[in-house]
């Protein structure tokens, strides 16, 4: 049985796939060195939803255990279009010169669309040297889109692991924002601090001074970092 | 009763006629991409219009419960710009793949010059490269001339 994370989703994708889509899945996933990787693996992340767009994964609860290990959480839920998104973009990775990593993984996210972004955002931790692509997570929470801002804060380990302070604080308030539960926050007890508490009170005596009603996630703020 | 709209830009509409639309019945929408009124000057600015159509206009439309679908293209209008055509037929394969995008749109001829009928034909082959269906533009001016 396979142990590490992309082959499990290669497996998964393969199993899974119509003969059409799977000879496409594996062509995109083999390098012919004769191009640009990030082109390739850019135009199959593309195309990953309308070839396997509709379908589940049947995952077995071993092999979620291994790609929880390695920091791919909610994988239960995924499409089978998202394990196929992940499979390529980390083993894409590795035929991409180290010294490129950073620019790719920001390229795939700022050319990608909404699916596209939340797969790439959910496997950030499972990549070498995750702690690389902080700014484009961080860039990730400035969005208004909801399901994306969602695939960087919630049920995702790196904010916790990776965001510092204020860009992990950033992230919070904007949840409340959004209407985003904060519970859904990997780390928001043990990243609690005395500026979240303060952020998380101004906007609450903000909302209240304006007549609108404070969202109730704002006391687990609160209440974390006094504790 | 459901409705499809097949050609609306919504990039030129507001929130509040998402809720209209919705009330309404429309449930499915196709945005083709389009002249913006205000001429582009980078190829950049395309691609940045087609983030958004597969992007943002799909996440706005769905607060209304409306799937939101599009077609790319370089326009006719703008077609006669070579350097911006140029770059645009470069973006396409790769935006082509993307899971809204249902065509290739808005081609055909604007004022019908040379430089537009020679990008309108290499949109309909990629049309043709990636099974896509076309959207045309018939021109304004002199539309029965441009339409043969």
């Amino acid at each position: 049985m396979p142990q590490d994370p992309a082959s499990i989703l290669v497996d998964v994708v393969c199993r899974l796939a119509e003969p059409a889509a799977r000879t496409w899945f594996l062509e995109s996933m083999a390098d012919p060195g004769d191009g640009s990787p990030q082109t390739r693996i850019g135009v199959a992340l593309a195309g990953a939803g309308r070839r396997l767009g509709g379908k589940r994964h049947d995952l077995a609860a071993e092999d979620l255990a291994v790609l929880a290990l390695s920091g791919l959480v909610g994988v239960e839920s995924w499409p089978l279009e998202r394990c196929a998104r992940v499979a390529l973009v980390a083993r894409g990775i590795e035929d991409i010169a180290v010294a490129e990593h950073r620019a790719f993984v920001d390229e795939l996210f700022r050319t990608g669309d909404n699916a596209e972004r939340e797969a790439l955002l959910g496997c950030l931790c499972a990549l070498p040297g995750p702690e690389r692509f902080q700014e484009t997570a961080v860039e990730a929470c400035r969005t208004n889109v909801v399901p994306v801002f969602e695939a960087v804060a919630c049920e995702n380990l790196y904010p916790e692991r990776f965001f510092p302070e204020s860009a992990f604080n950033q992230m919070v308030i904007k949840a409340i924002f959004l209407e985003v539960a904060v519970r859904r926050i990997e780390g928001i007890e043990r990243r609690a601090n005395a500026e979240l508490a303060r952020m998380a009170t101004d906007y609450a005596s903000e909302r209240s001074a304006a007549g609108r009603v404070v969202p109730d996630d704002i006391d687990l703020v609160t209440g974390f970092a006094t504790r | 009763m459901k409705m499809f709209d097949p050609h609306i830009h919504m990039t030129s509409r507001t929130t509040d006629d998402y809720a209209a639309m919705a009330t309404a019945g429309i449930s499915v929408v196709v945005e083709p991409a389009f002249w913006l009124g205000q001429p582009r000057t980078h190829v950049g600015s395309f691609e940045d219009y087609f983030l958004s159509l597969i992007g943002w206009e799909r996440f706005r439309a769905s607060q209304f419960g409306i799937h939101h679908l599009c077609t790319i293209a370089i326009n006719p209008k703008e077609a006669n710009n070579r350097f911006l055509a140029d770059g645009v037929l470069e973006l396409m394969p790769r935006y082509l793949e993307k899971d809204s995008v249902v065509g290739v749109g808005e081609i055909g001829l604007d004022d019908q010059t040379k430089k537009e009928e020679k990008y309108f034909i290499a949109q309909l082959e990629l049309g043709l490269a990636h099974d896509l269906p076309v959207l045309i533009h018939t021109p304004h001016r002199d539309k029965k001339k441009g339409f043969e």
